[in-house]
């Protein structure tokens, strides 16, 4: 039973917003001009759910990695694997775990109702024994082992442990080769069948699809699906950092750098817009900082940028390739306290809007984009396409409020060389 | 799709469609790649997009951009086979979404970037010249943070040693450093003169006059075109082994396989076909047999270079499962080249290959992608005949293409510490 929908319009887009009674959102985007469709069924569930409770009971710890480990698992089923049904109709199907969330998605051109029955079917039918379980920890063994070789990522990890005490955002999502080596199929199971329930799980559409169909048959699918209560486990993060700086030897052809500035979690959904609005104006290729750090050799090609957040944690991140990354560091947050005294130009901050829009505008292009917006906005809560509406609204005024509030004494560097 | 030949060596294809909110140009240019200009042409495009006459560096280019609500101007190089592409390209919201219209501004702002220099006679200038040559030894130097990046192409240079498919498309970094603003300006004059080139539209509108604009603007080069030489299929040969040890915890193998049968045309499509049924997808043989059924890898693809008529097989590794991978690998090939495989296996192959085809008319990028790259054959670039082929594909054919391949190359990528077994 559909409990309540309502149609979000932007830039000659809808966006047709359900909940069914179960509790499960549904989000679909009709584009009758594209040939194609692409849909996630996902969970608020990824690797800094470590700890939880179901239904009111008591609280359990689950070792690092098992939120990847069950999206591995999840494929398979007692009669083979959930491939093997998406080859017989062609689809392109994968899985991904981030922090706060695992999608599991397709995208097809051609038999989209077989290929949304496959998705919602396997996703909603776990199969875990001992002997698969432990042949899948041999698989991910691997894959840590890859991104151990990875020097971005071994610099994003180690920046997270410099801001992060507590809050398990610190973990590595694939956990390690000792930690996967606790979990069993009954730890699995466990976790299925707390955090993949309707209230906690959505499904997000966009492409050839006729939205009333589509929403009638997930209905009817999961109609008799089970909610519960999850409560997550709250974690006592202090507003100070672990340590201001991290050092990694492997071998990269130039150092690299992430500097990170931890900041207030949860701060709504405006204030996010105007801190990645001041990111763009005071990191981007058009901003002086770019011009001033490569004019003095002091970075690659690129200067990264990224409001890094999630539910209770959150960190401006700032990233490149430097020959010397203390100094580049060192004359970054001379720059943004510089700017944070005499304030944001209007230039500046007029160009950042404007490209933010324009990327906005850009993603409505690709089912995968608007899907992944869809996604963003179901962990987070966000009603879509408000970002937009906010973004005509906002003020220079607002820009250099944000800016000020920023405190640079809670920032850490990170370094791979 | 509307095609227009423009000159001799220059054509325009425009894609018109409502569907997208942006427009997407861009302008490729086709080279034959030798050792002495590697280094030259991969400068070039990167300096074309740092500045032009009217916006004198990056910043006042990336401002110009911001006023256009964020444009992305980009340059990629790459190598099909023995042929470099070198591109430019700008992307823009339509003027529906915009303010005030942006569609003039945008398109005179990539004519500027590529033609400015020339038509102003603005050379290059030492500063820029310096920073881009810095930001090019460093991207090639970075080579080696993608270590699986850094292993197939270490397996390129040896399978095509002697063959301009082998040159690394930046060059060296000494080449680099070599280069004066002369070398640079020659091969910019050289590029608009001589180079097979492409200029692609996908969007809804463009300026009136806009291939007119472009045409004149190359008719002031005073073209000199000669068509490019067809590549040539890498010959068999002994197989070469060669393993390289870093400090890396993850292995990795790069197989390379020649049929010595090769062509950028239809005939060649079995060869597709075939490497996608061997480790193109969760379905293929490699990702079943090797990765699920013996837990050796963690990836094992296999992607096909049908020009060269070569095939790559590439794996994340266990580094003492090395061997094994291996003479997994080979197995699988021997087994295609036996016909030991089922039509439902092929048929499978087949669905996703043509499924993914179709869905790259809903991908603006990947679209004008499958235009710039079958810069050869104009047939090939219609997807609709593409993905028709496709399907046409036989078990017989499949086999037959698989029977030719010969191994050539091994390249294995260990920890220094682990002997092999």
């Amino acid at each position: 039973m559909i409990k309540n929908t309502e149609i979000i319009s932007a830039l000659d887009e809808k966006v047709q917003l359900s909940v069914l009674e179960n509790g499960l959102r549904v989000y679909l985007v009709s584009k009758p001009s594209f040939k194609s469709a692409y849909a996630v069924f996902g969970t608020c569930y990824g690797s800094v759910d470590t700890r939880f409770a179901k239904d009111g009971g008591e609280f359990i710890d689950v070792p690092a990695g098992i939120a990847h480990f069950l999206e591995h698992k999840l494929f398979e089923s007692e009669d083979g694997d959930a491939f093997s049904r998406f080859a017989k109709t062609g689809a392109s199907a994968n899985a991904y775990t981030s922090f706060d969330r695992t999608c599991y998605l397709f995208s097809c051109s051609d038999k989209f109702y077989e290929n949304l029955d496959i998705l919602l079917d396997f996703v909603r039918h776990p199969y875990f024994t001992a002997q698969t379980v432990q042949k899948e920890q041999g698989i991910i063994g691997q894959e840590i082992r890859m991104y151990e070789d990875s020097p971005g990522w071994k610099l994003f990890v180690n920046l997270l442990n410099c801001l992060y005490k507590e809050h398990p955002v610190k973990i590595d999502i694939t956990g390690t080769v000792e930690s996967i080596a606790e979990i069993t199929d009954k730890l699995l199971y466990s976790c299925y069948e707390t955090f993949y329930n309707p209230k906690n799980m959505f499904v997000c559409i966009a492409g050839n699809i006729d939205c009333d169909e589509v929403l009638r048959r997930i209905d009817e699918t999961t109609c008799n699906d089970k909610s519960c209560t999850v409560e997550k486990g709250q974690f006592c993060e202090p507003a100070d950092i672990v340590t201001n700086r991290v050092n990694h030897n492997m071998p990269v052809s130039m150092p690299l750098f992430a500097f990170g500035i931890k900041d207030k979690p949860d701060i709504g959904l405006k204030d996010m817009l105007i801190t990645s609005l001041l990111l763009c104006a005071l990191c981007g290729p058009a901003s002086k900082l770019f011009a001033e750090l490569t004019e003095k050799n002091r970075i690659g090609s690129n200067l990264g940028f990224e409001y890094f957040f999630g539910h209770g944690f959150s960190a401006l991140i700032m990233d490149g390739e430097s020959c010397d990354p203390d100094e580049t560091v060192a004359l970054m947050r001379e720059h943004f306290e510089k700017v944070q005294k005499e304030g944001l130009s209007e230039e500046a901050f007029e160009g950042a809007r404007r490209r933010i829009y324009g990327n906005a505008v850009k993603h409505f292009d690709n089912a995968e984009d608007i899907v992944g917006e869809l996604v963003d906005c179901a962990v987070h809560g966000f009603v879509p396409y408000k970002d937009l509406e906010l973004l005509n609204s906002l003020t220079l005024e607002d820009a250099n409020r944000r800016l000020r509030e920023i405190d640079f004494s809670k920032a850490a560097v990170s370094i791979v060389r | 799709m509307s095609y227009q030949k423009l000159y001799d060596g220059i054509d325009f294809i425009f894609q018109k469609t409502n569907k997208f909110k942006t427009t997407l140009l861009s302008v490729h240019f086709y080279t034959k790649v030798t050792e002495e200009n590697a280094a030259v042409n991969a400068i070039l495009p990167y300096l074309l997009i740092g500045g032009a006459p009217d916006y004198p560096d990056f910043t006042a280019v990336n401002a110009k951009l911001n006023m256009l609500y964020g444009a992305e101007l980009t340059c990629k190089i790459r190598l099909l086979g023995d042929i470099r592409q070198t591109s430019i390209q700008l992307a823009f919201i339509n003027d529906s979404y915009a303010n005030n219209p942006i569609l003039k501004d945008a398109t005179e702002f990539l004519h500027h970037i590529i033609f400015g220099r020339f038509e102003r006679d603005y050379g290059f200038l030492e500063k820029e010249i310096l920073r881009e040559k810095r930001l090019l030894c460093q991207q090639i130097e970075s080579l080696k943070n993608n270590k699986r990046a850094y292993a197939r192409n270490k397996a390129k240079e040896l399978l095509f040693s002697g063959e301009p498919a082998g040159i690394f498309c930046y060059g060296t970094t000494k080449a680099v450093e070599a280069l004066t603003a002369e070398d640079i300006l020659s091969a910019y004059k050289k590029l608009l003169k001589t180079a097979r080139v492409r200029i692609t539209a996908v969007g809804d509108t463009l300026p009136e006059g806009f291939a007119e604009s472009m045409s004149a603007a190359f008719n002031m080069t005073e073209r000199d075109y000669s068509p490019l030489p067809d590549d040539i299929a890498t010959p068999y040969g002994e197989t070469q082994t060669t393993v390289e040890r870093m400090p890396v915890i993850q292995g990795k193998t790069v197989l390379g396989f020649c049929s010595e049968q090769g062509g950028d045309d239809l005939e060649t499509l079995p060869m597709y076909v075939m490497a996608d049924l061997l480790g193109g997808g969760p379905y293929s043989r490699l990702f079943l047999n090797v990765r699920e059924k013996q837990s050796l890898c963690y990836y094992c693809a296999a992607n096909a270079l049908r020009s060269k008529g070569v095939m790559f097989v590439d794996s994340g590794i266990e580094p003492d499962n090395a061997n094994r991978v291996s003479e997994a690998v080979q197995k699988e090939v021997k087994a295609l080249a036996e016909g030991d495989f089922t039509e439902e296996e092929l048929q499978t192959c087949k669905r996703a290959l043509c499924d993914a085809l179709q869905a790259l008319k809903d991908d603006q990028v990947a679209c004008e992608g499958f235009l710039s790259s079958r810069f050869r054959q104009l047939k090939e670039a219609d997807l609709d005949a593409f993905t028709f082929e496709v399907s046409k594909i036989t078990a017989e054919q499949v086999r037959s293409v698989a029977a030719k391949l010969k191994l050539r190359t091994i390249y294995t990528l260990l920890p220094e510490e682990v002997q092999e077994q």
